[in-house]
């Protein structure tokens, strides 16, 4: 097995390094030119005045969606060749196919570290070279685990699709855009012609997903560098 | 020791158009199987099926005794797999498709796949989306062989390829079996290629076997009678009769399955005689089952 396991771990490598390479160079600039924006638009007063918070918060938003298309585009390639070759030279190594995507979920994982050990780093070197204030405090740790958190689970969820069949995943895709389109125009609509009170399966779904413990309660919330 | 593969009542249904129905075959241990068919007859589906890579509708699929779907990677250790197009990750060199390939091949050996490579003159640096045609047949027999198998099967592997290149991988393949005495399954509609090499042979057309037969039995049951006059009707005939007509000639020409030279006083009692007994060659019994198969079907 171990054999097997390094030699996917050697596929998907060769399969997402350049991928990779980009991402990493995006995840440690993104911190470190959030810090300095922050800086330099909060002008001389911002570490005196704690305007760093607000200023840093302007651009909190592009962490979880960088998580998000590291997850994405880190298991879309774990699939690629795959797909290319019409899955036929999977199907034929002497392995279940729960084995295989196990592997190369396992493979796909390890090499996401990439990103993620790069936006630790770039996060620890910004707030390394930055005095803060009194009062706040810097969080490349936390910082670093919430983007591994958010990018490992877009990186399931996408892996699981990508796995099937073109038709498989539109199948699924269309089901849920459906559900969440179809909610969210037939139940207002619903309400306001016969004056009833519905249950939105958009909201339902939306909730559940995005508060506590729904599994995207990670994208939530604010992610920022430097805290109180 | 059960066969090598053993298929009973196999159906596959793809939309409206195709379907493979009620195949069965049995290929002996140590035979090399021809899988004979026209283009479209389902040779490639079938071999999908078989390894279980396409869900089959109905029967049942053993290979070297393995109960397939449920036993498959145990089943496709022991196979060596070519098929009918280019499978391997094309942005690998063939030094990585070969380190891929020994990763989860436990038999695989090395010096030999070395060998092999060298005498196949492939460059372990090219990648496998550059390699020609005939280099890229070459890689794929090899890693076939070099897992060492039991059973080969291959679809189509010669396809496109020039005589050098064909001869360099039949020769490998021979090789191979000589050596081991492993089992070889091969679909072609190269006739005069399998004509070779093949003891058992069987023929697929429109999704449904037409004929399983060892090759010399097959060859030396199927005749082309020419004839003096046209046999009176309503005897019936001692042979299967799968096709009667005029040759260029204006002759009464029959061909016959399952003749002995006895069964020429038929043809005495019936007011004609016996011009000329003729052999077929592979590829004229293989036209002439297809044939007679799309008469019955029709």
């Amino acid at each position: 097995m171990r054999s097997e396991m390094t030699q996917m771990l050697r596929l998907q490598w060769q399969s997402s390094r350049w991928l990779l390479l980009v991402l990493a160079v995006i995840c440690i600039g993104l911190p470190q030119a959030s810090v300095r924006l922050a800086l330099w638009v909060g002008g001389d007063d911002v570490l005196a005045s704690g305007r760093l918070l607000a200023q840093l918060g302007s651009t909190s938003g592009l962490y979880p969606f960088l998580a998000a298309i590291t997850g994405a585009l880190v298991a879309l390639t774990a699939w690629n060749w795959d797909h290319r070759t019409g899955h036929v030279y999977a199907l034929s190594l002497p392995v279940s196919r729960t084995q295989y995507a196990l592997l190369k979920l396992w493979a796909g994982a390890v090499v996401m570290l990439v990103p993620v050990l790069a936006i630790w780093a770039g996060a620890w070197i910004a707030t390394a070279m930055t005095t803060l204030p009194s009062g706040l405090r810097a969080y490349p740790f936390a910082f670093g685990a919430r983007f591994l958190l958010a990018a490992l689970l877009v990186y399931a969820t996408v892996f699981a699709l990508a796995s099937g069949t073109i038709r498989t995943t539109l199948i699924v895709t269309g089901v849920f855009c459906v559900l969440f389109i179809g909610g969210s125009i037939a139940v207002p609509w619903i309400e306001s012609q016969f004056g009833v009170d519905l249950i939105s399966p958009t909201q339902v779904l939306g909730e559940a997903f995005t508060s506590w413990p729904g599994p995207f309660r990670v994208f939530g919330g604010s992610w920022l560098l430097i805290d109180v | 020791m059960s066969e090598a593969i053993e298929v009973r009542g196999l159906s596959y249904r793809a939309g409206r158009s195709f379907e493979l129905r009620d195949v069965s075959l049995t290929v002996p241990r140590g035979s090399i199987y021809g899988f004979l068919g026209p283009n479209g007859a389902g040779k490639t589906t079938t071999i999908r099926v078989l390894l279980g890579m396409t869900r089959r509708d109905g029967g049942d699929v053993r290979l070297l005794g393995h109960s397939i779907p449920g036993e498959l990677p145990g089943a496709l250790a022991r196979i060596g797999y070519v098929p009918e197009r280019p499978h391997v990750y094309p942005s690998l060199t063939v030094a990585d498709a070969l380190r891929c390939h020994a990763a989860f091949h436990h038999r695989w050996d090395g010096v030999w796949a070395e060998q092999l490579r060298r005498q196949f003159e492939l460059p372990l640096d090219r990648r496998v989306g550059r390699l020609s045609k005939g280099e890229s047949g070459k890689l794929l027999m090899l890693l076939a062989l070099a897992q060492r198998p039991e059973l080969l099967i291959l679809d189509e592997p010669t396809d496109g390829l020039d005589p050098m290149v064909r001869r360099d991988v039949l020769t490998a393949l021979l090789d191979y079996v000589s050596e081991t005495g492993a089992t070889v399954f091969i679909s072609s509609h190269l006739v005069h290629e399998l004509e070779r090499m093949c003891s058992w042979v069987g023929v697929l057309d429109h999704g449904r076997m037409v004929a399983e037969l060892p090759i010399d039995v097959l060859k030396s049951g199927i005749k082309k009678i020419r004839l003096t006059d046209t046999p009176v009707n309503g005897h019936h005939p001692p042979f299967e009769v799968l096709s009667r007509g005029r040759d260029a000639f204006e002759t009464e020409t029959w061909v016959v399955r399952g003749w002995s030279d006895p069964m020429v006083q038929y043809f005495d009692t019936a007011g004609a005689t016996v011009r000329e007994v003729v052999d077929l060659d592979l590829e004229e019994v293989f036209v002439e089952l297809l044939r007679s198969g799309r008469e019955v079907t029709s």
